[in-house]
C-alpha cells in the first residue's frame, strides 16, 4: 500500500510538471497538453549486478515479444487476442523507455553482450527465440491463434520467471517493484490468453 | 543446484562472466504444459479452477522423475493436481484431439507418450532434438467414448526426468473438431481483483450512460477484470484517468506511469 501511494504522488508530480509545461508552451486553449511520458519514473541510485542484469535481459525479452504481438495485431482471428497484444505492445514499449532510461541514469549499456546459443549447454533453449518468431510468421491462418498463444504465454511465464529472480536477488527498489509489476501482470495475460485459448 | 534447474537462459551466459555468485536459477523448475485442450494445471493458470496453490503460477513445472503415473509428478505442493473431487471441468471432444504444449525451455526431447489409465494411447518421437516451436499432437481417442483423464508426458532427453500433465475429457465421439462450448467458467471476469473500495458492479463502463463515460459527472473507480474501452473514464487514487488503448484491466495495469500507453489523466 505504500509503494502504490508513492508511485500515485509520482505520478502526480510528473503530470503536473507536464501541465505546467503544456501550459507554457501553447496558446491554444482547446489542444490536449501533451501526454506524460514513461521517462519521468525516476530511478535511485543505489543497485546491485542482478538489477542491472534483469533490466537489460527484460530489454531484450520485450524485444522479442513485440515482435510476436506485432504478429498477432495483424494476423490473430479472435478480436480479443488483437485487443490484448495492442495493449501488450503499447504497455511493453513504454516499459522498455522506463528500463533504458533507469540504465541510462546508472550510466550502464541497455544490449547485453552475449552469445544467443550459450544457453544451449544448460539442456534447454527458452521459449522464443528468432527460430519461435519465424514459425508463427509463417503459421497458416487457421492455426495462427493457438500458435501465438503458445508461444507468447510461454514467453511471458519466462517474464515472471526473470522477475521473481530480480525480486529476490536485485537491491534497488523500483527496479523491484517493477518486476512485481511484470510478475503481476504477465501472470494475468497468462490467465486471459489460456482462457481464449480454451473458451 | 543441479544443473537441470538452471533456467536456460541469456542470463545464466552473463551471470556466469559477471560474476561466479550469481546466478538466475529459477524459483522451481519450469519447462512445459499442455495449454490445450486444457490440463488441469493449464486450468489453475487460467483461474478456471481456484484455489489451486502454487501451480497457478508456475503450470510449466510439473517435473518428476520418468515412469510416473501421477498428475502431479510426485510434488507435493502440486498434489491438488491429483484430487479428482476439484470439479475439473471435462472438454467435450471429438473422436480426435489435437493436444497443444507450451514450453517455457525447449529440452531436448526422448518421447512425447499419452496414457488412459495404464494404456499408453500415442507416443510421439522426439528424437533427442529440441522441440518444434509449436508442438502439437493429434491423438486418436475413439476408443474411449465418455469421461476420461488423459495423463501426458514430456519426456526429457538428457535428464532423468519428465513432465506431468492431466487433462480431463468427456470424449463424444463423431468428429475431429472440438465442441464451441466448454464447462469452462468464463475466466476473463475472474482474475484477481484489486480492493477499490467499490462494488465491481458499478465498475462496468461498458454499458453506456453508466458513470465513466467521458464527461460524465462521475466514474467508477478501476477495477481489474473490466474490459475498458478508449474514452472510458475510471477514478484511482482520487484523479480521473480515461481510457486511450482498448484492454481488460488486469493487476499492475492501474492508471501509473508505467501504464500511461493505457490511462491518461484527465
Amino acid at each position: 500500500m505504500r509503494r502504490a501511494t508513492r508511485a500515485v504522488a509520482a505520478l502526480l508530480t510528473a503530470v503536473g510538471a507536464a501541465l505546467w509545461m503544456a501550459g507554457c508552451g501553447t496558446s491554444s486553449s482547446t489542444s490536449e497538453p501533451p501526454a506524460p511520458t514513461p521517462e519521468a519514473v525516476q530511478i535511485s541510485t543505489a543497485h546491485n549486478a542482478a538489477d542491472v542484469m534483469y533490466l537489460q535481459m527484460m530489454i531484450a525479452h520485450h524485444g522479442q515479444g513485440l515482435e510476436l504481438v506485432g504478429l498477432a495485431g495483424t494476423r490473430a482471428q479472435q478480436a480479443e487476442i488483437k485487443t490484448l497484444a495492442a495493449a501488450v505492445q503499447a504497455t511493453q514499449d513504454d516499459e522498455v523507455t522506463v528500463m533504458r532510461s533507469w540504465l541510462d541514469t546508472w550510466s550502464k549499456p541497455a544490449a547485453v553482450d552475449h552469445d544467443p546459443a550459450a544457453h544451449a549447454e544448460h539442456g534447454g533453449l527458452p521459449a522464443t527465440g528468432p527460430e519461435q518468431i519465424a514459425a508463427l510468421r509463417d503459421a497458416p491462418e487457421t492455426d495462427f491463434d493457438r500458435s501465438f498463444i503458445n508461444l507468447f504465454v510461454a514467453h511471458q511465464h519466462n517474464a515472471v520467471e526473470m522477475s521473481q529472480w530480480a525480486e529476490e536477488k536485485g537491491e534497488n527498489p523500483e527496479v523491484r517493484d517493477f518486476a512485481r509489476r511484470v510478475r503481476e501482470s504477465r501472470a494475468d495475460q497468462i490467465a486471459q490468453l489460456l482462457a481464449y485459448l480454451n473458451n | 543446484m543441479n544443473i537441470r534447474k538452471l533456467i536456460a537462459y541469456p542470463l545464466t551466459a552473463v551471470a556466469a562472466a559477471a560474476s561466479s555468485t550469481l546466478a538466475f536459477a529459477s524459483p522451481a523448475s519450469a519447462h512445459g504444459y499442455v495449454a490445450s485442450p486444457p490440463s488441469r494445471q493449464a486450468l489453475c493458470a487460467q483461474r478456471a479452477v481456484p484455489d489451486c496453490g502454487p501451480i497457478k503460477y508456475e503450470p510449466q513445472s510439473v517435473e518428476g522423475p520418468k515412469g510416473l503415473k501421477r498428475c502431479d509428478g510426485g510434488l507435493s505442493q502440486f498434489a491438488v493436481l491429483n484430487d479428482n473431487n476439484r470439479g475439473w471441468p471435462a472438454r467435450k471432444v471429438g473422436d480426435t484431439v489435437t493436444f497443444s504444449w507450451t514450453l517455457t525451455a525447449r529440452h531436448r526431447t526422448s518421447t512425447w507418450e499419452y496414457f488412459i489409465g495404464d494404456t499408453r494411447i500415442a507416443q510421439f518421437d522426439g528424437g533427442n532434438r529440441q522441440p518444434e516451436a509449436v508442438v502439437t499432437h493429434q491423438v486418436d481417442l475413439s476408443d474411449f467414448a465418455g469421461p476420461q483423464t488423459v495423463l501426458a508426458i514430456w519426456n526429457i532427453g538428457d535428464t532423468p526426468m519428465a513432465f506431468y500433465n492431466c487433462i480431463d475429457l468427456d470424449v463424444r465421439g463423431g468428429g475431429t473438431t472440438p465442441p464451441t462450448q466448454s464447462p469452462t467458467p468464463e475466466p476473463t471476469s475472474t482474475p484477481t481483483p484489486k480492493p477499490t473500495g467499490q462494488p465491481s458492479s458499478t465498475a462496468l463502463p461498458t454499458n453506456p450512460g453508466t458513470p465513466g463515460q467521458p464527461g460524465g459527472p462521475t466514474a467508477a473507480a478501476w477495477a481489474a477484470g473490466t474490459a475498458y474501452r478508449v474514452g472510458d473514464e475510471v477514478t484511482f487514487g482520487g484523479e480521473r484517468y480515461r481510457c486511450r488503448q482498448a484492454h481488460t484491466a488486469i493487476r499492475s495495469w492501474e492508471p501509473s506511469l508505467f501504464t500511461l500507453a493505457l490511462w491518461l489523466p484527465v
